[in-house]
């Protein structure tokens, strides 16, 4: 697979060429709110930088708001219409990489077992992803120690690595090549592919912390005292879960409009009270305790049984946003000093 | 979105799973002062004619513009043309199904979960207990059973409520005594209640059914679950012996929407039958 630099200035061909093909998605300024991924339009200011994005991709993927079916119901009249997005070639350009990993956890939940999400895939299956590694890393990065980096770079089609004036466009799958059709993009040097190699071994190497043992979930135990400890300071906003770029719970609801009604899905968290709670007034998980241990547990532990994937890919978004200051780094590393890993079964 | 979107159609699209089948509600019972149960007939001929489901699944029921609620399929595979849902008054969807009327369109999405493993069951004694509204999943596998009498040995049924008002299906009492052991008791009994007095799992201990070559069914509120699962294990029935169905908050019914989410498992695809044995690898949540 050919490599391929893409000097910074040429940008907008390449965009332009891609565009030829592809229906291009990436992250786009916008001056009323933080920059968000969406399809690429004339004039659109993108950020390739690697900088990390505060809205994660999934808002793309998985909007935050998204109509399942439209309903016209008048009496004894009843008709309903599924709204399913248009399956189309698409480019997803300029997430972060574990960005792009946690697209491979929304991946499990939506496109395997028994039922296929038809929403999701079609805005997915035919979607190259283009991840990008930034020159410098930030504080609140871990991604090396939730899991071996190395198997990700399959998960994703080609990464761009910034290399200042260039990018590195390293082609990591067959479906990445189409990436790099383009005869404005030139062979890499021997000091670009050097550079490239630097910045992933400083990606590797960045923020591995004492839990990172690839155990860890075996040691989260449910009746651990952390989970209190996390819940005296949690306020359940939900802001962990619904900036998260892997979290995917949803609510489905519906708006009525006269005599039409649109179902909708709209953005869920484990951490709100009536995420559990049944209509009989029972709730399994009444408090923060078990709410708190739920979203660990859940990406820690329980994903990784269901899915062979850990449904964290270390972003730290939620370690930069949370407004008192939970740091699951903390709390991984404090359940993992203490605990024995439980023997397998 | 700027994104066209398109309709779908069976050539684009494989069954969207979120997508509800029109049926019409031919039939209203009412079964106490705050359940009813409703006949829903599918609207599709084809659908009408070929629909079959498994005892233990569940359906979710749309109302349209109120939105939708799970319930389990409460009739028998065996009896074909119509599958019927029960519900308790207790929430929004709930009320706007109380609040309609035969003839009226309702959305169902079904056959979801999985079911009763009643294939492994032939030959064996079953031991229904069930509590309240509990009743509602078991009988669906009961008039299965029912219906295939000679692949089963003795087939005894305990069914309690709090008072004689409370119970359900009292209109398939007669065919549950011609063809099973039916065995009732309320919390607190009028002055025309014949049969037993007390809780269920009370009763069970008087009862004491054998636990050899036998399959115990338990369905009920919590605190009855809770209760009754030491009574089987006195009787000598395993873990892997007892089977219940569990209920959690759902939404999209298809592994997706993560709320009945407990462990590795999700009720919705995973369940909602569990047996005792399975219930116990899962945290102690529910």
């Amino acid at each position: 697979m050919a490599d391929k630099i893409l000097p910074k200035d040429k940008i907008p061909g390449f965009i332009d060429a891609l565009q030829k093909q592809f229906v291009v998605v990436a992250p786009v300024e916008r001056t009323d709110a933080p920059a968000e991924f969406k399809e690429v339009a004339p004039g659109d200011n993108l950020i390739l930088d690697g900088s990390q994005m505060m809205m994660p991709p999934k808002d793309y993927l998985l909007p935050r708001y998204e109509t399942l079916l439209k309903v016209s119901a008048r009496p004894g009249e009843v008709e309903v219409q599924p709204v399913v997005p248009e399956n189309k070639p698409r480019v997803m350009l300029g997430m972060w990489l574990p960005d792009a990993q946690a697209i491979q956890v929304l991946d499990r939940v939506f496109l395997d077992g028994k039922f296929k999400d038809p929403y999701y895939a079609a805005r997915r299956e035919n979607t190259t992803l283009v991840a990008v590694m930034p020159a410098e890393m930030r504080w609140s990065w871990f991604c090396a120690s939730t899991d071996d980096v190395e198997k990700w770079k399959p998960n994703v089609d080609a990464i761009m690595y910034d290399l200042g004036d260039r990018f590195y466009i390293e082609v990591t799958s067959p479906k990445g090549e189409a990436v790099v059709e383009w005869d404005g993009l030139s062979a890499p040097s021997s000091d670009d592919v050097e550079n490239k190699n630097r910045l992933w071994e400083q990606f590797k190497s960045h923020n591995v912390l004492p839990f990172s043992d690839g155990k860890f979930y075996e040691r989260l135990a449910w009746d651990h005292p952390i989970w209190a400890e996390i819940a005296q300071k949690c306020i359940g906003c939900g802001v962990c879960s619904y900036m998260c770029p892997s979290c995917s719970c949803f609510d489905i609801q519906d708006e009525v409009c006269g005599t039409c009604i649109e179902r909708y899905r709209c953005r869920d968290t484990c951490q709100f009270e009536e995420f559990t709670l049944m209509g009989s007034g029972h709730n399994p998980r009444p408090d923060q305790l078990p709410r708190s241990r739920q979203r660990l547990m859940h990406k820690f532990k329980y994903q990784h049984e269901q899915y062979g994937v850990v449904g964290c890919t270390g972003c730290g978004r939620c370690v930069e946003l949370c407004p008192v200051n939970v740091d699951i780094r903390d709390v991984l590393n404090k359940v993992c000093a203490e605990r024995e890993p439980e023997p397998t079964t | 979105m700027s994104e066209a979107t398109q309709t779908a159609s069976a050539s684009t699209l494989i069954r969207n799973p979120y997508e509800p089948q029109l049926a019409t509600i031919a039939k209203i019972i009412d079964e106490t002062w705050d359940t009813k149960t409703f006949r829903a007939v599918f609207n599709d001929e084809d659908l009408r004619e070929n629909f079959t489901y498994e005892p233990g699944q569940f359906q979710i029921v749309s109302v349209f513009g109120v939105g939708e609620a799970t319930f389990c399929l409460t009739s028998t595979p065996t009896r074909k043309g119509y599958v019927e849902f029960s519900v308790k008054r207790v929430g929004s969807v709930t009320t706007a199904l109380h609040e309609m009327y035969e003839g009226q369109i309702v959305g169902i999405r079904a056959p979801l979960g999985n079911h009763f493993p009643y294939e492994q069951w032939k030959g064996k004694n079953l031991v229904f207990a069930g509590g309240g509204i509990g009743m509602a999943p078991m009988r669906s596998l009961l008039n299965f059973c029912l219906d295939n009498r000679s692949d089963y040995g003795d087939i005894i049924v305990i069914y309690g409520a709090r008072t004689p008002g409370d119970l359900c299906y009292k209109y398939e009492f007669d065919e549950w005594r011609q063809k099973a052991n039916l065995y009732l008791t309320v919390d607190q009994a009028d002055n025309d209640w014949k049969d037993h007095v007390g809780h269920v799992p009370g009763y069970l201990k008087e009862l004491a059914p054998s636990a050899e070559n036998a399959i115990a069914i338990t369905c009920g509120p919590p605190i009855m679950i809770k209760y009754i699962l030491p009574e089987f294990a006195n009787l000598g029935f395993s873990d892997e012996q007892i089977y219940t169905t569990l209920e959690m908050k759902m939404k999209c019914g298809i592994g997706k929407c993560g709320r009945c989410n407990i462990g590795s498992k999700l009720v919705c695809v995973d369940g909602p039958v569990f047996s005792n044995a399975q219930l116990k690898e899962l945290p102690p949540e529910f």
